[in-house]
């Protein structure tokens, strides 16, 4: 297998333990402005070349022998050139970083196959962390559209639903659920309230996952409207007596 | 007009890249390119989007979004990149002083050879105005074509794709850069009379990108003796 590697510095060292695993041992061609990664590639004995100007990429013919392009550029507009450059050397896959979610078509339009968005996948980690009572979701792979979503239980553990009542919608669904407790074990006490610190989990192809995540959450929405209507009588009687 | 049009319409292909940082300039490209349109033909385009957050419309040619946000100068560059026409047309939908006239007289002046780097300065708001003439003006109105370039406000830059490829911007501004790079006789700077706007999402900021502007300037005409040591 032959790799074409067009990388920035901030994803070098990253690509190349990402190809260590690929046996037998490509051949890998790093192609790459930056001189720390000149001096990996001479440690590591890749041949490396620095030239990135489109009208010396598109003479190399020997480019077209590749059989796959990794691109990753700080720059998506880096990263839209060079996959067009891939695209017409015929590279038959061309995988490419995404620096901005919102330049994914672009990407798209000039051919590359896989696109792996670094932005995406941080922000919403960084939001897994501390946002609650709401959906995270996140992308796990290129090949198919598998999708983690967690949503972590603060709020809306004063609710009182039960675990079956959220089984009882998501048998529907194509995915895998589960409800995680704040020591990490997985609950299947069907009768067991969801409480605060609880974590519940769906796992699936994206647009399911989307579906199951749009089923629970009318589940919390009407209890959420049932204890707002509950507050509101407890507080008319309260305050009249 | 439309026998004015058929006259002056020239067959050629230029890429064009209009730029704004708000909702509302995104809206008026639909607008700006059905009229360059009927003028010239255009190879390819791009919207490139400098401000945050991403405008939730889908504009009717691709949108690239600038990493990081509010760096004017760097679209240029991105531009450049991103097209491979060797003619570009940067339009600047946030300004109040697009006027077909002027895009097409820029066009047709780079078609026919008489410059390879033109563009148009409307008259800018006093902050950026004043930081501009404080530290910036003074230093380079000794040297053609600089001299013309009286506000620091810009509407159209169009020039050969390579003058743009460039790491020297400042986070506001190329245009006085490239135009040091690029040899004098073929630099046109047209003063505009009318008054544009500064977007609201850079004011304040007017002191802090001319004093980025000024640096860049001074090491550049000192690094080719241009600049006396006194200055």
């Amino acid at each position: 297998m032959k790799i074409l590697l067009a990388t920035s510095k901030r994803y070098a060292r990253l690509l190349l333990d990402a190809i260590g695993d690929v046996r037998p041992k490509p051949k890998i061609i790093i192609l790459s402005l930056d001189e720390e990664v000149a001096i990996l590639a001479k440690n590591l004995g890749i041949e490396y070349r620095s030239d990135l100007t489109i009208e010396r990429l598109y003479t190399s013919e020997e480019l077209e022998e590749y059989d796959l392009a990794i691109i990753a550029m700080d720059d998506d507009q880096d990263n839209i050139v060079l996959a067009r450059v891939a695209k017409s050397m015929n590279i038959p896959i061309i995988i490419s970083i995404l620096n901005n979610t919102a330049n994914r078509d672009l990407l798209i339009r000039e051919g590359v196959h896989y696109i792996v968005d670094v932005n995406e996948f941080t922000v919403n980690t960084i939001k897994t962390i501390f946002i609650s009572d709401t959906w995270v979701a996140i992308k796990l792979s290129g090949i198919v559209n598998l999708v983690v979503a967690l949503h972590r239980i603060v709020r809306r553990g004063i609710l009182g639903i039960t675990l079956a009542e959220i089984e009882e919608v998501i048998r529907e669904e194509n995915v895998k659920f589960m409800l995680l407790e704040k020591g990490g074990r997985v609950v299947t006490d069907a009768s067991k309230t969801i409480e605060t610190g609880d974590i519940i989990v769906v796992t699936g192809i994206e647009d399911d996952v989307r579906k199951a995540m749009d089923s629970i959450e009318r589940i919390f929405r009407k209890h959420e409207e049932i204890f707002a209507r509950r507050y509101a009588e407890t507080f008319r009687i309260a305050t009249r007596g | 007009m439309a026998g004015i049009e058929a006259e002056r319409r020239f067959y050629t292909n230029v890429s064009t890249v209009m730029y704004t940082l708000s909702h509302r300039g995104l809206s008026k490209t639909k607008y700006v390119y059905r009229v360059i349109h009927r003028y010239f033909d255009v190879s390819e385009s791009y919207i490139i989007f400098y401000g945050y957050p991403r405008p939730k419309v889908s504009p009717p040619i691709p949108l690239y979004l600038l990493d990081p946000p509010y760096s004017r100068g760097k679209l240029f560059v991105v531009g450049a990149k991103l097209v491979q026409n060797p003619v570009i047309l940067y339009i600047n939908l946030d300004s109040n002083c697009l006027k077909e006239d002027l895009l097409i007289d820029a066009v047709e002046g780079i078609i026919d050879g008489h410059f390879q780097l033109y563009f148009t300065v409307p008259l800018s708001t006093p902050e950026f105005l004043e930081a501009y003439r404080a530290s910036v003006y003074g230093m380079i109105k000794e040297f053609k074509p600089l001299e013309n370039l009286q506000y620091p406000s810009y509407t159209i830059a169009i020039g050969k794709r390579k003058l743009f490829l460039t790491a020297d911007y400042t986070p506001w501004s190329i245009e006085p850069l490239i135009a040091l790079d690029t040899p004098m006789e073929l630099v046109r700077i047209r003063n505009d009379t009318c008054i544009d706007a500064i977007p609201e999402e850079v004011r304040g900021f007017g002191k802090i990108f001319m004093d980025i502007l000024a640096k860049k300037l001074t090491l550049k005409l000192a690094s080719r003796g241009m600049l006396k040591q006194s200055k």
